[in-house]
């Protein structure tokens, strides 16, 4: 009976091809705005950290002075990045926990391919070994720095695959070398990792929360006082400091760094921040942390998404007003349905005469309307692609890509979408008197 | 077959109560050939309309081939109509989008019959009716007549015990209603038990039995003595 009533709602589609067209672009429009602000919410809101980072923490020092209230910008009025010498001290406490700083700084690099361009478009991240396994990068050739590179630094470097293709055309390139910048005295290659570019860009936000690459180079942070790589990201401070040399930058009380540790559990956060409160104290006891409410804080990556609003209010107010506007669409639809059965009253009468029951008249004007949604869903995928594409352009990122689960979320809305509308008009066209149709002809 | 007694039908609308039948009593053997004539606005569709089981009545009890059609679910209803049941009409009613072909696979699908089945019924309906030939046409391709023809082949693919018509000749000049009636009495003659309402006095003479409906009552001495038998 089903490739009946498909039969019959193919034909009623052609036979009324304006008003049936005027119902599936309403599905069309009303699908695609909302799929477009539904797939772009989507990959905002997403958490692509390993496990969803429940034991990532993200560290917070209120590092400021001269009895300042807050830091101002967030929240709590704590600032997002640590100093140079907090990031030292905490990389360097005596506990049993991986963690890492980052830092972001635009290495210029130079292909060993002939004809190659000098210098790609390439990120850097200064880190610590223990980075690579917080956060779940692959390697696919050797593996991090040793434990005493943290400490002792050598010229030893991780870089990622794209760039190992750029550089040396693929391959395992363990233990060759690579130069970087002017800089004459090389670096060796210890690990190649695979591509790593997660969005949002949870583990440094402070470069933006989609940025358009991902870090491709990655050097021992203890490296950092010896190469001098000047960092680009968010450098802020609340003293009118002057920087005559790099190494007045490292002094000084500037913020410009993230701070992970890893807690594996609720006993690992309680003596983390135990550890906090007491460091907090002695940098007191040194001068710094003037401020009334001295502390430090500890945010998982959920709670740091939230905190650094990577979906701001704004997203969630557009994905209500797509519904919103969804819903109109479908409003319309009942209306054009309810015209066009109108149309067709006779034939139910005909039907009804010959033997087809309420039911069956029910479930033949439902597929026709599911057809009409379906191809309205089609339809409406086009417009989803366009509006990302749109999207895309506007905010100048690579999210909210169309992918599989989005189109079969696509025709399963748009399906949901005509059974709502087409229930009304059906239900009207199966219980409708049908000798009052076929007498009025 | 058919045994309606002391059926009442009331249309109320807002300003009025029209009762279209009232105390209406019949009983329609197995293979009678019935026309039934009466005034215009006298209750001769809704009777028919009540009869196929496309309407309800107000009160009164009707029995169809043996079975009391008010306790029935719309379900059995629609599957006594399907089976028991064909309709022809004075304006045809066939479904200008469908061609004949099509049309008359109509109640063949609401039977559930295989395709093979419902083709081999098909073509004989139209054959019977002398438009298998024609099978791809619209209706609207056809004369009045030949649309008149393919309903009945409609009405009678589901092989019916029980065909009503509600003055199938009302649209046809004499020659096409003649032909129509000779198909009808042909189909009556091979067992199909037919209620027909006409206007036409030299139609309803050729039947065996001929009923008068006026204001919604049977006024007719022999079907009394029918309904009394
Ligand atoms: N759906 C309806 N609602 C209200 N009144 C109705 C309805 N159908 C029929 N009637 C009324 O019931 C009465 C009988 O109507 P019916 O159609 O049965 O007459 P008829 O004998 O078939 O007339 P005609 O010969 O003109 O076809 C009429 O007065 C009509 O106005
Ligand atoms: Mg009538």
């Amino acid at each position: 009976m089903l490739s009946y009533y498909i039969k019959l709602g193919w034909r009623h589609i052609w036979q009324m091809p304006l008003l049936s067209s005027l119902i599936i672009l309403a599905f069309a429009l009303g699908i695609g705005v909302s799929m477009t602000m539904i797939s772009y919410y989507q990959a905002m809101a997403k958490n692509p950290a390993p496990g969803g980072g429940s034991n990532l923490y993200a560290v917070q020092l209120a590092a400021y002075g001269d009895d300042m209230e807050s830091w101002g910008g967030t929240a709590d009025g704590l600032p997002r990045q640590v100093t140079y010498m907090d990031a030292e001290n905490l990389r360097k406490a005596e506990l049993p926990f991986a963690s890492t700083p980052i830092y972001q700084f635009m290495p210029i690099m130079k292909s060993q391919r002939p004809g190659v361009g000098p210098s790609g478009d390439f990120r850097g991240r200064f880190v610590q070994r223990d980075f690579f396994s917080m956060f779940g990068l692959q390697f696919l050739h050797g593996g991090p720095w040793g434990k005493a590179i943290d400490l002792e630094p050598e010229r030893q470097i991780v870089i990622s695959r794209a760039l190992n293709e750029w550089v040396f055309g693929g391959g395992n390139n363990v233990d060759k070398t690579l130069q970087i910048g002017e800089d004459p005295s090389p670096f060796t290659v210890v690990g190649i990792v695979d591509n790593w570019h997660p969005q949002p860009a949870y583990y440094d936000l402070t470069t933006g929360s989609f940025p358009r690459k991902g870090p491709e180079v990655f050097l021992p942070y203890a490296l950092n006082p010896v190469l001098e790589e000047f960092p680009m990201g968010n450098i802020s401070g609340w003293q009118n400091a002057i920087l005559q040399s790099y190494q007045d930058l490292l002094k000084s009380e500037f913020v410009w760094q993230v701070f992970w540790v890893q807690l594996n559990n609720d006993d690992e956060v309680a003596r983390y921040r135990a550890y906090l409160k007491a460091y907090v104290q002695q940098q007191r006891q040194l001068g710094r942390f003037a401020n009334p409410n001295p502390r430090g804080e500890l945010r998982n990556v959920s709670e740091w998404l939230d905190y650094n609003q990577v979906i701001s209010r704004d997203n969630q107010v557009m994905v209500g007003l797509s519904f919103l506007f969804l819903l109109v669409c479908l409003v319309n639809t009942i209306g054009l349905l309810l015209a066009k059965f109108l149309r067709k009253m006779n034939e139910v009468g005909v039907r009804r005469a010959l033997g087809a029951s309420r039911r069956q008249i029910f479930s033949q004007y439902l597929v026709e309307v599911l057809l009409m949604g379906a191809l309205g869903g089609l339809l409406g995928l086009l417009f989803t692609y366009l509006g990302l594409g749109l999207v895309r352009t506007l905010y100048k990122t690579q999210i909210a890509q169309l992918d599989l689960s989005l189109v079969a979320m696509t025709l399963l809305l748009s399906l949901i979408a005509a059974c709502g509308a087409g229930l009304l008009p059906a239900l009207r066209a199966a219980n409708s008197n049908p000798a009052v149709f076929l007498k009025a002809q | 077959m058919l045994a309606m007694n002391n059926i009442s039908k009331v249309f109320s609308t807002d300003l009025i109560e029209t009762h279209a039948l009232r105390d209406f009593s019949l009983r329609v053997g197995e293979g009678e050939f019935v026309t039934v004539t009466g005034p215009s606005g006298s209750g001769k569709t809704t009777f028919l309309n009540i009869a196929g089981l496309l309407e309800n009545f107000s009160g009164g009890e009707y029995r169809l081939d043996g079975e009391d059609v008010r306790q029935l679910s719309d379900r059995q209803r629609s599957r006594l109509r399907n089976q028991k049941i064909g309709f022809i009409f004075q304006s045809f009613n066939l479904i200008p989008d469908l061609d004949l072909f099509d049309n008359v696979d109509v109640p063949l699908r609401y039977r559930g019959f295989s395709a093979s089945e419902r083709r081999q019924r098909i073509e004989h309906a139209l054959e019977r009716v002398g438009l298998l030939a024609r099978a791809k046409h619209l209706p609207a391709q056809l004369s009045g007549g030949q649309q008149q023809r393919v309903a009945i082949a409609r009405a009678l693919a589901g092989e019916p015990k029980f065909l009503l018509a509600d003055e199938p000749t009302g649209n046809l000049d004499s020659l096409m209603a003649r032909q129509v009636m000779e198909l009808l009495e042909e189909i009556n003659a091979e067992g199909t038990t037919i209620v027909m309402v006409t206007h036409d006095p030299e139609l309803a003479r050729r039947a065996q039995r001929n009923i008068q409906i006026i204001d919604g009552q049977v006024s007719d001495m022999q079907s009394d003595l029918a309904a009394s038998a």
